[in-house]
């Protein structure tokens, strides 16, 4: 096969000592960076841009990639051990993964977040091979209308499914549709809810509303308790997962997997959108729902697959040329 | 890409306990460290101080509207598909000529609103199954 043969050529290219180094310091910075909350993949990318100014651009792109996927797995790592979300496309895992941690099993957590991220990502760059092409074409063919009624439906998925009050989740809803129409109006230019304001000329920016309703606000939660910040501790020999998380979590990283990958194709949509509509279907397949929340595996396990499978599919320039006649680049807050 | 991963799966496990630490540090020094961190992260995106100022106002809305039960995460998804999904409704009607009729026209869409139905279905299925079934429990506890 061609793809496969390109792949080859592909990894004989990088597998030098030098790329190696390159990417190992890349996943290492991203690490750090994706733990600390505030600082996403991107402020990662960008602390470090000037270092690769004097490299050749295969290291400096494998590099770049380590930061993003270092990023993605620090991420995890703070939501789960301190539901403070890395990054944006973690908050999901921040649900059950801290649940999890708090009832001692946030070794498990850790190391099924990290083994889905892996899977997810394999199967996705391996789909993407076999399958994006045509599906990319279809997706251009489908048009607009197509997608209002897929959104709508995702909007309605996520208000059945959700847990708590569905009324709740459905004001939380409309107070974010309402909340996204600040700006400037995409068609026709004119602001909106700007107030004269420049600075909300450019719409409320995901990335502070993501950190801001999350992490200040878990920090603001936390600093009513007089205590410190809980992080809690795994252990290492509490790594390794029971034989009954593996089983739990198997489905669930090949739902997260399909998942991820076909919002990968779709033009412009974010990882954040698959980890929630992973949750949702893995609360909708689950056979007992009401572990949702209090730390079921597959509420990590899924989003977290997702999450890497979306990435797989979403960084094929392919689909983003089949972006392009929307006559609108991906929007940037879509890319972490 | 793909290398990235295999080293992050070798890095991550053994060293978790290493990335902890970093959030072992006192709270008073943590706290702060993030906020600046976070600052940081936030202007480093478009550079603006407006998004600054989002964050800090948004940090403490959701700080009040988490005390009263409400979950953050629906908003974020709205705010992210609303956007897009009134370009797409627009351009949708600007294609169809202002005709509604556009959305009932290709078979995915029907494919797509008998899913949801079907889900609706389900869910108010299961709603009545358990209805009857606390009924059926307080009928044998009575």
């Amino acid at each position: 096969m061609d793809a496969f043969n390109q792949l080859m050529t592909g990894f004989a290219g990088i597998l030098g000592w030098k790329t190696l180094f390159y990417c190992f310091i890349g996943c290492l910075w991203g690490t750090v960076v994706g733990v600390l909350p505030g600082l996403g993949p991107l402020a990662g990318m960008v602390l470090l841009l000037p270092l690769t100014f004097g490299l050749d651009p295969a290291s400096a792109i494998i590099m770049l990639s380590g930061i993003f996927y270092g990023a993605m797995y620090g991420g995890s790592t703070t939501s789960i051990l301190v539901r403070i979300p890395g990054e944006a496309a973690s908050v999901i895992t921040c649900i059950d993964g801290y649940e999890m941690a708090r009832q001692g099993r946030a070794g498990p957590a850790l190391v099924i977040a990290a083994v889905g991220s892996f899977v997810g990502g394999t199967l996705s760059v391996l789909g993407l091979m076999l399958v994006a092409p045509p599906l990319a074409n279809v997706m251009v063919a489908i048009g607009p209308s197509v997608e209002v009624v897929l959104m709508l439906m995702a909007l309605c998925v996520i208000t059945l499914v959700s847990g708590g009050s569905r009324l709740k989740t459905g004001a939380m809803i409309i107070l974010g549709l309402a909340v996204g129409t600040v700006g400037l109006d995409k068609l026709t230019g004119l602001p909106r809810f700007t107030f004269g304001n420049l600075g909300l000329a450019d719409g409320l920016s995901f990335t502070a509303l993501a950190i801001g309703l999350f992490g200040i606000s878990e920090i603001l939660l936390n600093l009513e308790r007089s205590e410190a910040i809980k992080a809690i501790q795994p252990k290492l020999k509490d790594l390794i997962p029971r034989w009954n998380d593996l089983k739990e979590a198997t489905p669930a990283i090949g739902r997260g997997s399909i998942i991820g990958f076909l919002f990968g194709i779709v033009p412009g949509v974010s990882h954040v959108v698959s980890t929630f509509v992973s949750y949702a279907i893995e609360k909708r397949f689950s056979r007992n729902p009401e572990q949702f929340g209090k730390g079921a595996i597959a509420g990590v396990a899924g989003p977290e697959t997702a999450n890497n499978a979306t990435t797989g599919t979403a960084s094929d320039p392919g689909c983003w040329r089949s972006a392009f006649p929307r006559s609108r680049p991906p929007r940037f807050c879509c890319r972490p | 890409m793909y290398i990235g991963n295999i080293i992050l799966v070798i890095l991550n496990l053994p060293l978790v306990g290493i990335f902890v630490n970093l959030l072992r540090i006192p709270y008073g020094w943590l706290v702060p460290t993030i906020l600046v961190i976070s600052i940081i992260g936030v202007y480093s995106v478009s550079f603006k101080a407006a998004d600054i100022w989002i964050m800090i106002v948004s940090g403490g809305a959701g700080y009040v509207l988490r005390k009263f039960g409400y979950e953050m995460a629906p908003l974020l998804l709205a705010l992210v598909l609303g956007d897009r999904l009134e370009e797409n409704f627009r351009l949708a009607l600007t294609m169809s000529g202002g005709s509604y009729a556009t959305f009932a026209d290709k078979a995915a869409l029907l494919v797509i609103v008998a899913i949801a139905g079907l889900l609706f279905i389900l869910q108010a299925c299961a709603w009545a199954f358990g209805y009857r079934k606390s009924m059926a429990d307080e009928a044998e506890r009575a």
